[in-house]
């Protein structure tokens, strides 16, 4: 019986990552680094906000939480006060020291750094409120992003080796974009020289500027350069490289070009066409939108959009 | 005595002495009740859970003003109805009054006030509000009931996004504005000043909140999302207008308001009581910070009332006094004093001590408050009207001015309230200018004020250029027998203001008057020159310079540049130029220029030259390799000038700190 138990906590504790609990940013950040493990701070206010506290209390610090966590990781807190005296700010900033506050957009929030201190992820706001119905959840998520930022350091560490062949370090690099977790914060300056000719298209995906990009298109047509923008758009859109949702904008940019020139079938098709790939998405929906004011609703048999 | 008179006085002496029952509080309920017909039997429970709880009666009469009292009544019944275990919770209850009270302010119906008030009841039971929420007053209550000018924000949906996604310390709702980007044009290239700018993304998000952060927008939708993100978690916050501007206002601690996104003095909140300018939120938030003081403040004034309502005048007289000077931040005790003394059988004698009540207890720290208050109410009834009452009238405005602090809590638009006094003076110029004369003499040791008093009487000028000449000598006499360094000060002010206008125009009597009077504010200049045979020609005369008082310029030193004492100034227009009008017209002999210490190359390439009339110019040097001194020598030259100028036409800049012309005097 004893060796059924033994073996039975041997098997938990293999299946349970290790959490190492470190108080202070700055010093949890060393640990990190020095350990390779991933980074996880919970952000909270549970000085002026009680459902912080509850987070905090009944929540991070609750058994099943961090039994759910499989892989090894560093724990930390940041406590941020509310109206703090001038001598709470010192010690605040000398404690967290590294640390940016510019993704807790809300509290509390969970914030993921790579041993490096890249931030991989942010989790706040109404995705950390649903996800925290769920210990399970929220350990699972923590997971996924300890594995990518796994991955993440075997493919940055391979790098090296593939210097002079540029196949092998393409596919890395478009592996290393297509990780769930933020990008790399200067993608482009990092791996151009690796890959020249952009083999996987990581760098066009990366560059594209989402609703910039309409906004430049809107900017090049006022300027008289809608011929050229079009051309622009077109090869594009023959490009494999763009996700869904990239593709989505590149056909409004279209549409708003083809409008520009007069052809309004044809920029309503494109219109439509931006839609059908987002089409219960904010993206899709402002685009049939502002197609149908602009072009659609002087074709006959145009359908109006919902809303 | 009457019955009612006896309730009064006991009343107020109960309040005086801070005990806590007071029937005047129930009376003035119960009046409420019946003028909201809260009379029938389905109402019973409501009334009696009302009239039991003299906090609540409290929280409903003495939390800001109440212009709608039997809207805000039925209102509350309504909450109540729909919640009547709210009476027993001093925090719902308090949320609950606050909802009815700026529901009524608003003219929303039950149903909206309904759910604003199950938001704020249910975010707080789930502790996802601010703990800041649970200690607020019923005053503090009413900003967060109210919400924010723009509607789209005070949704549910758009609050229950803000609680999630904009949850923070209080003090860091003054950036949350920046949540949303500042952008003229939405990315089709639609301007915000036109209809389509939100249009095509309403369908995208749960929110309008949610769709401007995502968009952006410009002043008054960031100024908009950073208020209602305040409120949506519990934080009192308020929009306001500023001149081409939108702004906003957070408390981010018990009677700390912080302006936000604010880019000017000028504000006017788009939620207050009694006015909309900056001194009255500060007014109306003091005199609520303290609720024991805002409701003994509220006793005190029904007491008066009773009194009043019994025909007990002299008490009710007195009374009223009482109230407005132990409460003078409460402007609604002002108010009261002046509807009461309009009726008849009040003495004169208390309209006078309510104009010196005002100018004793007001006037110093909020005299725009004061400055409303007497105009509307007791300058009608005190000042006396016709030509030959003048004097009178005069009189007392100046009294106005002897009460003021400087501007008080914030600037406030005193000169417009200076030229209304002017007019109400006198319609004659002379006797405008005597008035105005006198509230610079007023001001000029504490020099705040002097500027706006020099705009205001420079603006009834208008184009009479003698009247304004006269007034400038008139008061620069006075200075000349001022000492010390607060007159220092109004000299200095003065001189920044009226030098560059004298030169240009010519005056040199003006220029070399006020600026010999403000050397007395600046350090001799310590280069030594190398003089030029003759006299110092430039002496005695002025000097105009392009763009005189920008950022880099102090027109009171001006005068310093042409004589021996030494000065500065500092051009900022292309082409720049400074010119010297001569004190004499003469030969010259040559010219020294000391140039400020540093950019000293930027006089490369700027031409000197001369001019008999001012109109006709004559090239007589180029500055090639600048130095900090530079003399030209004219003695060859045969030059007779009555003006010398450095035209620089290649750039903005000229800084000297002398201009001196030498030469044989010829006139």
């Amino acid at each position: 019986m004893s060796r059924i138990l033994v073996c039975f906590f041997f098997l938990v504790s293999f299946l349970c990552g290790e959490i190492t609990e470190v108080p202070g940013f700055a010093k949890a950040r060393e640990a990190s680094a020095g350990s390779a493990k991933p980074l996880v701070v919970l952000v909270h206010g549970s000085s002026w906000h009680r459902a912080s506290q509850l987070f905090t209390e009944k929540f991070w610090r609750a058994a099943d939480f961090r039994a759910g966590i499989a892989r090894d990781v560093v724990f930390t807190e940041i406590d941020v006060r509310q109206n703090p005296k001038e001598d709470e700010q010192k010690a605040f900033a000398e404690e967290t020291q590294g640390w940016d506050r510019g993704t807790v957009r809300s509290f509390p929030a969970i914030q993921i750094y790579g041993p490096d201190g890249h931030l991989l992820e942010s989790l706040g706001g109404s995705m950390l409120r649903e996800l925290a119905l769920s210990p399970p959840l929220v350990a699972s998520k923590i997971d996924a992003i300890a594995a990518a930022s796994a991955e993440r350091d075997r493919l940055l560490g391979e790098m090296d080796q593939f210097k002079t062949n540029p196949e092998e370090a393409a596919k890395r690099i478009d592996a290393l974009c297509r990780l769930p977790i933020r990008p790399e914060t200067d993608a482009a300056t990092k791996f151009r020289a690796l890959d020249p000719t952009d083999r996987y298209g990581w760098a066009a995906r990366h560059a594209f500027g989402g609703w910039e990009f309409i906004r430049a298109t809107s900017d090049r047509i006022a300027k008289g350069e809608t011929d050229a923008a079009l051309v622009e758009v077109d090869a594009m859109l023959a490009e494999s490289a763009y996700e869904p949702a990239q593709r989505c904008l590149i056909l409004a940019a279209k549409g708003m070009l083809l409008a520009a020139k007069g052809e309004k079938e044809a920029a309503w098709a494109a219109y439509q066409e931006a839609h059908a790939l987002d089409p219960r998405g904010p993206d899709g929906k402002a685009i049939i939108r502002h197609g149908y004011r602009t072009v659609g609703s002087s074709i006959p048999g145009a359908t109006a959009p919902e809303g | 005595m009457k019955f009612p008179a006896l309730l009064a006085i006991l009343s107020a002496c109960l309040a005086t002495h801070g005990m806590a029952r007071s029937p005047l509080v129930t009376a003035a309920v119960e009046k409420v009740l019946a003028e909201a017909s809260m009379t029938t039997p389905e109402q019973a429970d409501f009334r009696a859970a009302l009239l039991a709880s003299t906090e609540w009666q409290h929280e409903f009469l003495d939390s800001g003003p109440l212009p709608k009292p039997a809207e805000a009544m039925a209102l509350l019944h309504a909450l109540w109805k729909s919640d009547p275990a709210l009476a027993a919770d001093p925090i719902d209850r308090g949320m609950a009054t606050a909802c009815a009270l700026a529901g009524a302010d608003r003219g929303w119906d039950a149903a909206r006030v309904g759910e604003r008030y199950v938001y704020f009841r249910d975010a707080w039971d789930q502790g996802l509000l601010n703990s800041m929420f649970g200690g607020l007053s019923v005053f503090q209550r009413r900003y967060l009931a109210n919400g924010v000018q723009h509607d789209r924000f005070n949704t549910l949906e758009s609050m229950h996004y803000q609680l999630e996604e904009v949850c923070l310390p209080a003090d860091q709702y003054p950036g949350a504005c920046w949540y949303a980007r500042w952008i003229l044009n939405n990315p089709f290239g639609d301007s915000i000043h036109g209809p389509h700018y939100y249009e095509p993304f309403q369908a995208s998000w749960g929110s309008d909140a949610e769709m401007v952060r995502h968009v952006g927008g410009v002043c008054g939708s960031l100024s908009n999302f950073g208020a209602a993100a305040a409120i949506a978690n519990g934080i009192p916050a308020a929009t306001m207008g500023e001149p081409g501007h939108c702004a906003y206002v957070v408390m981010i601690s018990p009677g700390q308001w912080v302006p936000s996104y604010s880019l000017s003095w000028d504000r006017g909140l788009h939620y207050g009581f009694h006015g909309g300018s900056w001194s009255w939120h500060v007014l109306n938030t003091r005199a609520h910070e303290d609720v024991a003081a805002a409701r003994k403040s509220g006793d005190l004034r029904r007491a008066a009332t009773a009194l009043a309502d019994a025909g007990e005048t002299g008490k009710a007289v007195d009374a009223f006094r009482r109230a407005r000077r132990s409460h003078p931040l409460d402007y609604s005790n002002w108010l009261a004093s002046a509807a009461f003394l309009a009726s008849p059988r009040v003495p004169d004698q208390a309209w006078q001590d309510l104009h010196r009540d005002a100018l004793e207890l007001l006037a110093p720290e909020f005299p725009e408050v004061a400055w409303t208050f007497l105009k509307s109410a007791v300058y009608p009834k005190i000042l006396p009207s016709g030509e030959e009452q003048a004097s009178k009238r005069r009189d007392a405005l100046l009294a106005f001015h002897r009460a003021l602090k400087g501007w008080g809590v914030e600037r406030w638009k005193f000169g417009e309230a200076l030229r209304e006094q002017m007019g109400m003076v006198s319609a004659d110029a002379t006797k405008q200018d005597e008035f105005a004369l006198a509230c610079f003499g007023i001001h000029a040791t504490a020099a705040t004020l002097v500027p706006p008093v020099l705009e205001a009487q420079f603006a009834a000028c208008g184009q009479d250029e003698v009247r304004k000449r006269a007034f400038i000598h008139q008061l620069t006499e006075g200075l000349a027998k001022g000492r010390g360094h607060d007159f220092d000060e109004t000299i200095g002010l003065l001189a920044a203001r009226i030098l560059p206008e004298s030169a240009a125009a010519g005056d040199r009597a003006t220029f070399q008057f006020l600026g010999k009077l403000a050397s007395r504010g600046y350090e001799p200049c310590a280069v030594e020159v190398e003089k030029f045979p003759g006299i110092l020609l430039s002496s005695g005369g002025c000097l105009s310079i392009a763009a005189p008082g920008n950022q880099w310029d102090v027109p009171s030193r001006h005068w310093g540049v042409i004589e021996n004492h030494g000065g500065d100034f500092h051009t900022d227009s292309a082409p720049a130029f400074a010119t010297v009008q001569l004190g004499n017209f003469g030969r010259l002999s040559g010219v020294v220029i000391v140039q400020r210490d540093g950019n000293i190359g930027r006089l490369a390439g700027a031409k000197l030259q001369t001019s008999a009339d001012g109109s006709t110019w004559t090239d007589v040097h180029v500055f090639e390799n600048p130095q900090r001194v530079e003399r030209i020598d004219l003695r060859d030259r045969k030059i007779d000038a009555g003006y010398v100028r450095v035209l620089q036409e290649n750039g903005p800049h000229l800084h000297f700190n002398r201009f001196l012309v030498f030469g044989a005097k010829q006139n």
